[in-house]
Parts: structure tokens; C-alpha cells; sequence
């Protein structure tokens, strides 16, 4: 690592230089044939793109907004209410749904819910703000320790002792989030599914590169709250994500694909249910529907922050889905079911036919440039060539119909 | 072949997932990522119908738990013929978040057009230890009758009732429409595909 680490800071005089040629003109990849760069080269990388740290001073984050909140201790106060209001009842509230390794570092909170709804769980406690917090602090942790529990990334996840530290630095971010400026207990937070897998990529590429388990939270904070200020708002606000389907997916679509445009849009089906699959590709930033090398060069390009995340979140899905343009084609889409069905099966099929994802990177910046300047002949053009040079190009109409005929040839024959 | 789509509701782990990934692959994981928006996974059944050997296709909506706000709910079960509404029979709370989900979906979609199944799920940890369960048989099983719904108790772990509940809700679902798909079959040798039916909400985002 240290040995790459020398290269990259003899070849990139400044921060800049790393942005446009180390990781958009895709140089730092070629430093190793196969494009992997180490956890420590990235956790070295995002910390240079986000922290400003030189090589030398990488232990020290000095980043005094980021502070990391001590997870407080809500557990006797909760079990002597317990004890007063329940009765007998909480004599069997034993069954946390954290799993017993983990219990220790629970707090002795056990329900995910309140014992009574006071709202309505589908009503929408959301602000077009992004500002949607509904959860108390109770509720919170202990949908964060299960969460948490079942982060699969890593082995290391199953640690109690990473686990706390996982928990400390999301709840140090939604207070962050939050600047109520209220007592912890009396805030109310916004902590949706997801959030803990976003926040464990970050955590995996840093946790071997500083020094400290202090260290590693604050720097693993620092960066994960500038990726969430951008993520959060546009794609877990669900009045947000509606919106920047709207405006954003569907228009930008339309331009570059007419024919993927009418595939995912066609007026007779439920256009929104594109939103099924959407949620997963946007809030998990792609690393459920590509290789896990894969994703992570993609988060390279988007922690460089050179483009609005909702405008390069668009244009990388549409690279995507220009890359398997002719299999997309083949769907038969008398309804929606089918569409979403291969868009949530995304990576049984992408293992089938390789991405060139440096070239999506690649491509995807230019598209956002282009839209900047509403050049949108030039994205056209762009995307039009790729996609020639990456399918068979075979009419799309064609394959439909021929596809429709397999299916009744297959449906006679299982008769 | 008839094909229904179906999907799962309910609270964050209570066992959703599992229960899919039982029906389908008969495998259990103890630890399972969670659902971030939905996953889609299909399976066929035979049904009997007087010595008549009748394939259905399951194909199953699974959602994630915390997927809970009115402008994107209608999305997972629009169109769905069946819902499993799913309870941790462990954890109370679980209990009425599903009695939620059940007059949501009375309500958008209507009695008539979707089979509701209430499913408690974790049978196998009560069966160890009886004091772990917080919801009663008799209370969830009152619940269900009440609002006309099917109900069982499972275990996604040791499989316990899982295949058949998928069977007798593609009994239930083939006795609703068997008229209809019988008349269509008087005219029509083709496949035969249950209409689906939609939500009433005029004012959600898919309607």
C-alpha cells in the first residue's frame, strides 16, 4: 500500500490533479493489472478525496463539526419504567432480536416498535425537506443494533466491540443531521434500512488504515456524513426519490434512450413501480447489484463529488442499463413484473456479461457535463455509440416479437 | 399454468425473508441482510383438483419492513391476489404493525380482490422456551376471524407449516377463481393467467 501510496503523491501534486486524471481519466487503476486497488489504497483515497489529509497525517482528523456522541445509557431508566407499567407482561420481553453475541451491547433495549402505535406506519412523517425523522432515540438504537447485527459485508461486523463502534458513529451522524440542538432523548431521528450498509463499505476501506479505533470513527464519520448529506436527501426521502424520478431518471432517459425509455415507461404499465428496483440501485449506491469491485470504483467517481450525486446516480443507471440494452429488450413486458423482476436479479445477470465500469465512470461524467450545458444531442450521440459497441444491436422490436414466440413454443411444450 | 402474485408485509425481522427463502430454496440462514426496497423470487406448486393435476406460480413480492410510507406502499402490493402479513409471534409490537398492514390493505385493495394470510412467525423459538411467546394463539387466531382473514403459525427455521401455507393459499386462490378460469377454458385452450386485480387508491403515486 504505502508503495502506491508514494506513486500516486509523486504523479498527483494536488487534489485536483487526483480527481480529474487519478480517478476520472481512470490513470490510478493501471497501477495494478487488475484494477483492485488494496482497502488501505482506498481508504487512503477517500480520505485524500474528503479529508484533505496528507500522507503523513492520516491519524489525525481534525474535523471539529464531527463530533462522535457517546451512546447513552437508557437502559435503567427504561427498565424501571418497564417494571412500573407493564407488570407482568415485562417479565417475558426477553427475546431481543439481536442476536445473543451482540446482547451485551444493546442497552437492554428490546422493542423495535412502540407497545402502542400512536401513528399510522404508513402515514407519511416525511418533509419534501428532506427533514423526516419520526423515530425516538429508543427506537432508533434499537433498530440500528438490528440492523447492525445483520450487516453482512464483513465478517468483522459480528465483533461487539465494531459493532459498538458502528453504532456510535450512526447515531454521532443523525445527531449530526439532525442540529436540533435539542437533549439526545428528546430528538427525534430519521434512520432508515440501508444507512448501516453504506455506512459499513466506508468503515470495511478505513478500519485497517489509522491507528485507533478513535481514529477510524472519526474519519469513517467525516466521510460517511459528506457522502449521506448528499445521499440521504435525495434518495431515502421518499417525496425526494419520487421527485428525482420525475425530474431527473425519467427525463434524462428519455433523451439519451428513447428505447429503454419506452421500455421502462410504457404508458399502458405502472410506471412507478420502477421505483421497486430504484430504491435498492440508489440507496445502496449499486453495491447489491454489481461486484463489490465494481461498486467501489464506482463510489471512487462519486466521492470525488465532481458532479451533483443526483444528476451522476442518473447517469451511471442508464449507463447500466445501456450496457445490457438488447437483454432488457427481450423482456416480454406485457405488465411491469417482469422488467422489475431482471432489474432486482440485476447481478445473477451482469456476472454474465462483463462491465466495462471504468468506461461507465468514464462515460457517465461526460453525460454529466453534457446535461450541465443541456447538450442533450451530444448525450445521445454518447450513449447511442456505447451502446452499439456493447450489443448486438438487433431491432428491438424484433427481439421482442421473437421473444414472444419462444415463450409460446416453451408454453406448448411444458403442456 | 396459473400464475399469482403475492406479496409479504410486516415489521424489520420478523421473518419475511426467511419465510420466502424457506418456501423457495428450503434453506434457513439465521442471519439475513436486511430488505432494502423488495426482492422478487418465483416458485410453482401442484394443486389437485379432483384427480386434475393444476400447476400454480407463486410469484412473490418480498418487502422490506421498514418500507412503511403511504407513497410508496401501494407500489409492493398492487396487483398482488394474496398477502402474507407477518407477525414475530415473540414480539408484540410485530402484532400490530401487521394489524396495520391488514387495514391497509382492506382499504386500498379491498376484501374481495386480495387473500389476506396472517402469519405468526417463529414458531421454533416458542416450542423451546414458551415463555418467549408474547402474542397468544387464541388472541392472533380471534384477530384473524374477525377480519376474515386465513391464519397460521410457522417456523421459517425448521419449516414448520411453511410449504403448507403456500399450498392452501393456491387452494384458496384457485376455488375463488375457479369459475372464471373454468369459463375461460371452455373458449380458450391457451394459458390461463388470473386477472389481477388494482388498488382503489386514486390518490397514491401508482394509481
Amino acid at each position: 500500500m504505502a508503495e502506491l501510496v508514494q506513486r500516486i503523491i509523486k504523479k498527483y501534486s494536488t487534489r485536483e490533479q487526483l480527481i480529474a486524471n487519478g480517478v476520472w481519466k481512470n490513470e490510478l487503476y493501471t497501477f495494478s493489472n487488475d484494477q483492485i486497488l488494496s482497502r488501505k489504497a482506498r481508504g487512503w483515497l477517500w480520505k485524500s478525496l474528503l479529508l484533505h489529509v496528507d500522507e503523513g497525517d492520516y491519524n489525525d482528523v481534525r474535523h471539529e463539526d464531527y463530533e462522535l456522541i457517546a451512546i447513552p445509557d437508557i437502559s435503567a431508566e427504561k427498565t424501571a419504567t418497564d417494571d412500573a407499567t407493564v407488570g407482568s407482561v415485562s417479565q417475558h420481553r426477553g427475546t431481543s432480536r439481536v442476536p445473543t453475541g451482540l446482547k451485551k451491547i444493546t442497552n437492554g433495549i428490546k422493542k423495535l416498535t412502540p407497545r402502542e402505535v400512536h401513528t399510522h406506519p404508513l402515514h407519511s412523517a416525511e418533509d419534501p425537506n428532506g427533514n423526516d425523522g419520526d423515530m425516538s432515540l429508543e427506537d432508533t438504537l434499537e433498530i440500528i443494533d438490528l440492523d447492525l447485527s445483520r450487516l453482512l459485508l464483513d465478517e468483522i461486523f459480528q465483533k461487539s466491540e465494531v459493532h459498538s463502534q458502528m453504532k456510535q458513529i450512526m447515531l454521532s451522524y443523525l445527531v449530526l443531521s439532525n442540529r436540533s440542538g435539542l437533549p439526545l432523548t428528546e430528538q427525534r431521528f430519521s434512520y432508515k434500512q440501508g444507512y448501516h450498509e453504506i455506512l459499513g463499505v466506508i468503515y470495511l476501506q478505513l478500519h485497517s488504515l489509522v491507528s485507533s479505533h478513535a481514529n477510524t470513527s472519526k474519519a469513517t464519520l467525516v466521510i460517511y456524513s459528506k457522502l449521506m448529506n448528499q445521499l440521504a436527501p435525495t434518495f431515502y426521502n421518499e417525496t425526494n426519490l419520487l421527485n428525482w424520478e420525475k425530474n431527473y431518471f425519467i427525463p434524462i432517459l428519455q433523451v439519451v434512450s428513447p428505447s429503454l425509455y419506452t421500455i421502462f415507461y410504457n404508458k399502458r404499465l405502472n410506471a412507478h413501480s420502477n421505483l421497486i428496483w430504484l430504491i435498492r440501485w440508489t440507496r445502496l449506491l449499486f453495491i447489491r447489484e454489481l461486484s463489490m469491485n465494481d461498486s467501489l470504483i464506482l463510489w471512487d467517481h462519486i466521492l470525488t463529488f465532481n458532479y451533483q450525486l443526483k444528476i451522476l446516480m442518473t447517469c451511471i443507471i442508464i449507463m447500466l442499463l445501456t450496457n445490457v440494452h438488447d437483454e432488457i429488450s427481450m423482456i416480454d413486458s406485457h405488465d411491469n413484473d417482469d422488467l422489475i423482476e431482471f432489474m432486482l436479479h440485476f447481478k445473477d445477470d451482469y456476472a454474465k456479461k462483463k462491465i466495462d465500469i471504468l468506461s461507465i465512470c468514464k462515460i457517465s461524467g461526460t453525460l454529466c457535463e453534457l446535461w450541465s450545458y443541456k447538450n442533450l444531442n451530444g448525450m445521445k450521440s454518447i450513449v447511442t455509440d456505447f451502446m452499439k459497441a456493447n450489443n448486438k444491436s438487433i431491432d428491438p422490436n424484433r427481439q421482442r416479437i421473437e421473444n414472444k414466440l419462444r415463450q409460446r413454443v416453451a408454453r406448448s411444450l411444458n403442456k | 399454468m396459473l400464475q399469482f402474485k403475492l406479496v409479504l408485509l410486516g415489521d424489520s425481522s420478523v421473518g419475511k425473508s426467511s419465510i420466502v427463502n424457506r418456501f423457495v430454496k428450503d434453506s434457513f440462514e439465521d442471519l439475513r441482510e436486511s430488505t432494502i426496497g423488495a426482492a422478487f423470487l418465483s416458485q410453482t406448486i401442484k394443486l389437485n383438483d379432483n384427480g386434475k393435476e393444476v400447476i400454480v406460480k407463486f410469484e412473490i413480492w418480498d418487502t422490506a419492513g421498514q418500507e412503511r410510507y403511504k407513497s410508496l406502499a401501494p407500489m409492493y402490493y398492487r396487483n398482488a391476489n394474496a398477502a402474507l402479513v407477518v407477525y414475530d409471534i415473540t414480539e408484540l409490537d410485530s402484532l400490530n404493525k401487521a394489524k396495520t398492514w391488514v387495514e391497509e390493505l382492506k382499504n386500498k385493495v379491498g376484501d374481495d380482490n386480495i387473500v389476506i394470510y396472517l402469519v405468526g412467525n417463529k414458531l421454533d423459538v416458542c416450542e423451546k422456551d414458551s415463555s418467549k411467546r408474547l402474542v397468544s394463539l387464541e388472541g392472533a387466531k380471534e384477530y384473524a376471524k374477525e377480519q376474515g382473514l386465513l391464519f397460521i403459525e410457522t417456523s421459517a427455521k425448521t419449516g414448520a407449516n411453511i410449504k403448507e401455507t403456500f399450498q392452501e393459499i393456491g387452494e384458496k386462490l384457485y376455488d375463488i377463481k375457479k369459475t372464471e378460469v373454468n369459463t375461460d377454458l371452455d373458449g380458450n385452450t391457451g394459458e390461463i393467467e388470473i386477472s389481477k386485480p388494482s388498488t382503489n387508491d386514486t390518490t397514491s403515486c401508482c394509481s
